[in-house]
């Protein structure tokens, strides 16, 4: 099956796990559901409370980021599933949560195959207490400041942050030879926060981050559907029975929201709420255009992208999982490789760039690819100030070429 | 195919502005690699020893040269030659039969054993081996040369068969490693055992440190980690390493092995059936070294007329006295008849930098022609068969055959950056370390500063021999750590393993425990020559020490440590640590070659990585 067809009908679930329960978890999700998972590797945050701890070498947990694209009808019993499987109502467990693919083509053969499936799991009451009021905030980071950008945002209140490394692609592919320049990788810096402290976290990721330079990076963050974050904070004390933010915690749980730890008085939250509802209408929106291919179509793809005048793309390289996979004689899985293509673009835009992509894998013949857009609620990034751009479309920093 | 909407025009200040930052970063980042082992070593010579720096302008000129090389070479093997490994890798499993695979894997080993000049340095090492103190290695390294390069190739590329067949069948290292090492330990004794034997120890165990140089590891650890993109249960923690320990094991086994054949054969100089035609001279030279040292402290004959002249008692000469009636008259002693002796004082020499800049001795023209033909030699060949496979595998697979621009470019870097490094080596590090290689016996021994002959012999620095001895020690230890933090192989591996792990495991962290453990095992190696210990008491309980650390670590940092261990001995550390054995054990009598610090140089570092591996096992678990 080779044509692209539409839909509505999918979200995309990101489970965050540790490195030991991988090979569990992807075993048990691939027999009992049909979806395939895409995975890359992470790294988790350790944050050092002992003052001896300073001297020693201490080495990140490393973490797992799978992703599902999984039937909007199937994900409760889905999250549910993978909650159980991987402990992750048990502090420090890691995180799961879910969003709304829009306007998704894809001409994956399982992709297609998902569409055709009736939910068979009964729709159950929902036990596992998710939150909806997650933010998922990405931070493309230089590298070297991404240890102040993860303390930082901790500092400010969120989740131990996972990072990712991403290869960008952007000015330096459109500068012939000069190509050699660009730095091997990038790092993400991906926190989860609830809405009471995005702000802050956001706030505190440009500052620590310096986002507001020139071709420093980009900050944005995503709604999220619904998910649980039990993402490790900080080591727990060994003179205290619990840390303080399993305290919080447990009193977000009782009190059934986190609105409490705001110090500020609730005037100040509503002008500030309001503030942002303001904004709102006079920002124009931005959104998170995704595709996903396999990794052999990803260079020609790629300049594809430039081409048709998308400012930059960060590329992250995956392995796909399917029960499905080729075995060799003994046993071992041979792989499928993706890239995962993510691109910030206006949302007037996105229609345009996503058709366009979709009539380029058309032309080529490629199969397996899947676009979709995410929606983000903002975008922070270094605006170089409106210049004209002259009729020989000179590039100018980070101005899009229309 | 050149697109326009792809391609900006950038005028030429805009192409500067984009390329300088990346220039003077490359630049910043070798030199804080190399800045250390320069420092030290002027440092070391100028206030420890007290000895003047010679040819300082060359030596200037060749680490100048040094960071420009590295700087070319670390982006050549980004750009071009680990890509390269990379694609092949991850074409590989999916596109041809195990055996093809295999195939490929065991003529990648062999082809860069040949490639490496490994056995140059070998030959160094041995220089002072004598046909009547250890026929066996006298032959192997004169006669059976081909032999032995033969037999370590197959030993590399066997090493190489296996590493890939084991990310195929998911093995664990430990399978290979645990067996392996024991095999090894076992061959050793025996070997100990007889007289024989016994002098080829060094030499196998170094072969096996020899091998794995900064061409090969990065091409065979990129080439493993293409193939486990593809392979393997998604578990990051052998994904791409092992070739190296392997590479470094095997040969090992190869050498002893050939070793082991020849003394059965009895076809060696001096034993039954020995067909060639090198007679064993009656070797009497020991005491002619040490008649050229007192003739430097003599008066010469113009010295000897000044004397008579200004009939001066000069305070710089030692007075002493020979023979005479001793006897006790009115309660002193009193020596009558005797003769009184004069003799040179040896002269201290104050000066920071001597003032010679430039060795006579270099032929910078000569010496540019062969870096350049070595390095063509070391990667060319290399990555001719490299892309002529991937071109072969794509055209069966009717693929479309098409290699980044960058690649092309990377190899070119490569090159390029391999000359330079080579010609830096030998215009500037090498006469440093070798300087200070061949004066660190002062600090126990009466020696004749190295490139000022001229001046005559200086005393130990230190009064008592085990002073100086330990001082020498300690100097080895941190010549090691130096080195090893500047080779490029290691700093490959380094980025290599930040990027595997998503940056959990720091390049910082990895290297400076592997230099760490470098700068133990070098200093254990100085101790054995100054102290004339036998290589085998010193090398079988770390080793024995490492199948329990082995046993206990996890599998990611078994890979690691092991491979850290096939990747430190390098084209810096070589020179460096070789000029100072060779040094150290000209000034210790009984001491013929400088063989065995390489292979306990190897040991250090496994065992740092594995001990912090399991610190941070621990503290882990803690939480």
């Amino acid at each position: 099956m080779t044509d692209f067809f539409e839909s509505d009908e999918f979200s995309v679930i990101s489970l965050i796990i540790p490195q030991g329960k991988l090979s569990y978890t992807l075993a048990e999700i691939q027999a009992n559901w049909p979806y395939n998972a895409v995975h890359f590797d992470c790294r988790g945050t350790l944050v050092r409370e002992h003052w001896f701890q300073t001297f020693l070498p201490v080495i990140n947990p490393e973490c797992e980021y799978l992703q599902f694209m999984v039937k909007d009808s199937d994900i409760d019993s889905f999250m549910e599933f993978c909650v159980d499987l991987a402990d992750l109502h048990l502090p420090g467990a890691g995180a799961i949560f879910s969003s709304k693919c829009m306007s998704l083509t894809s001409n994956a053969a399982a992709v297609a195959e998902y569409r055709q499936l009736e939910s068979n799991k009964a729709p159950q009451e929902i036990t596992k207490p998710f939150k909806s009021n997650i933010y998922a905030v990405y931070a493309l980071i230089q590298s070297g400041r991404t240890e102040q950008a993860i303390k930082a945002a901790m500092q400010a209140g969120s989740h131990g942050p996972i990072v990712y490394f991403v290869e960008g692609r952007g000015t330096r592919d459109r500068a012939g030879w000069l190509k050699i320049t660009k730095k091997p990788y990038e790092e993400v810096v991906m926190v989860l926060v609830e809405d009471i402290d995005r702000q802050s976290v956001i706030e505190a990721l440009v500052t620590a981050g310096r986002v507001g330079t020139l071709g420093s990076g980009v900050v944005f963050d995503m709604p999220v559907g619904q998910g649980l974050v039990n993402l490790p904070r900080s080591l727990g004390n060994r003179s205290q029975r619990s840390t303080n933010e399993q305290i919080t915690a447990a009193i977000d749980e009782l009190m059934g929201n986190t609105d409490w730890r705001n110090r500020r008085t609730l005037d100040a939250l509503m002008e500030r709420v309001e503030a942002h509802h303001a904004q709102d209408h006079i920002r124009p929106k931005s959104v998170l255009l995704n595709a996903f291919l396999p990794r052999k179509y990803a260079n020609d793809f790629l300049d594809q992208v430039l081409i048709i005048g998308i400012p930059g793309a960060n590329v992250t390289y995956a392995k796909r999982f399917s029960a499905s996979d080729d075995t060799n004689e003994q046993g071992v899985q041979i792989h499928h490789e993706l890239v995962q293509v993510r691109m910030v673009v206006p949302e007037t835009d996105s229609a345009g760039f996503s058709a366009a992509l979709k009539a380029f894998a058309v032309e080529q013949g490629y199969k397996g690819v899947t676009i979709y857009e995410q929606d983000l609620e903002q975008v922070i990034r270094y605006q170089l100030k409106a210049k004209d751009v002259d009729k020989t479309q000179n590039y100018r920093g980070a101005k899009v070429i229309s | 195919m050149k697109n326009n909407a792809l391609h900006l025009e950038l005028s030429f200040f805009e192409k500067l502005s984009i390329l300088w930052p990346y220039i003077t970063e490359n630049f910043f980042s070798q030199l804080k690699s190399i800045w250390f082992i320069v420092a030290y070593l002027a440092v070391f010579q100028i206030l420890v020893l007290g000895l003047p720096i010679v040819y300082t302008t060359m030596i200037c000129t060749g680490i100048f040269i040094v960071i420009m090389g590295l700087m070319f070479f670390m982006e050549g093997l980004r750009l071009g030659l680990m890509p390269l490994g990379e694609t092949i890798g991850a074409i590989l499993p999916r596109n041809s039969p195990l055996w093809g695979v295999l195939i490929f894997a065991f003529i990648l080993g062999v082809g860069a054993t040949f490639a490496e000049p490994a056995i140059a340095v070998l030959r160094s090492a041995g220089a002072g081996v004598k046909a009547a103190e250890a026929p066996l290695l006298f032959s192997l390294l004169n006669e059976f040369t081909t032999e032995l390069v033969t037999v370590v190739g197959i030993g590399v590329g066997l090493a190489v068969l296996l590493g890939v067949l084991r990310f195929y069948r998911n093995w664990s290292l430990k399978l290979f490693i645990l067996p392996g090492v024991t095999v090894l330990v076992a061959l050793t004794l025996i070997a100990n055992s007889i007289p024989e034997m016994q002098d080829i120890l060094g030499l196998a165990w170094d072969c096996g440190a020899v091998t794995t140089g900064p061409v090969t590891v990065p091409l065979v650890l990129a080439l493993g980690i293409g193939v486990c993109r593809i392979l393997g249960d998604g578990d990051t923690s052998n994904a791409g390493f092992g070739i190296v320990t392997l590479a470094s094991l095997f040969p090992i086994l190869a050498v002893l092995g050939l070793g082991f054949f020849h003394y059965v054969n009895e076809d060696y100089v001096g034993a039954e059936r020995y067909n060639g035609d090198y007679v064993i001279e009656q070797a009497e030279t020991a005491q002619t070294s040490e008649s050229v040292v007192v003739s430097q402290l003599s008066f010469t004959q113009e010295e000897y007329q000044q004397y008579l002249n200004s009939d001066e008692f000069d305070d710089s000469y030692d007075v002493s006295y020979r023979g005479g009636n001793t006897m006790l008259v009115d309660g002193e002693i009193v020596i009558s008849d005797a003769q009184i002796v004069l003799t040179k004082k040896a002269a201290a020499m104050p000066a920071l930098l001597s003032g010679e800049t430039w060795s006579p001795a270099v032929d910078m023209l000569k010496d540019m022609q062969e870096s350049v033909l070595a390095s063509f030699r070391a990667i060319i060949p290399l990555c001719l068969f490299l892309i002529g496979s991937l071109w072969l595998i794509l055209r069966l697979n009717q693929d479309r055959f098409k290699i980044e621009t960058e690649m092309y470019t990377g190899i070119v870097f490569a090159v390029i950056g391999m000359s330079l490094f080579m010609l830096g080596l030998s215009l500037g590090l090498t006469p440093l370390g070798s300087q200070l290689g061949g004066n660190i016996p002062t600090a126990f021994a009466s020696t004749v500063p190295w490139g000022a002959e001229a001046g005559g012999a200086i005393p130990a620095k230190y009064d008592s021999e085990v002073v100086g001895k330990i001082v020498a020690i300690i100097f080895g230890f941190f010549l090691g750590y130096g080195a090893t933090l500047a080779e490029p192989a290691l700093n490959a591996l380094g980025n290599t393993v930040e990027k595997v792990t998503v940056g959990a495991f720091k390049k910082n962290l990895l290297m400076h425990s592997v230099a760490f453990g470098v700068g133990l095992g070098i200093a254990t190696g100085v101790a054995k020559i100054a102290f004339n210990l036998p290589l085998v008491e010193l090398l079988i309980p770390p080793y024995l020490l490492l199948l329990a650390l082995t046993w206990i670590s996890s599998e990611e940092f078994v890979n690691f440590g092991w491979d850290s261990a096939g990747v430190t001995t390098g084209p810096i550390t070589v020179p460096l640590v070789l000029a100072m054995g060779l040094g150290v054990g000209a000034a210790v009598p009984g001491v013929s070659d400088g063989f065995g610090i390489l292979a306990l140089a190897s040991v250090g570092p496994i065992i740092t990585v594995l001990t912090v591996g399991l610190i941070v096992a621990r503290m882990n678990k803690e939480q």
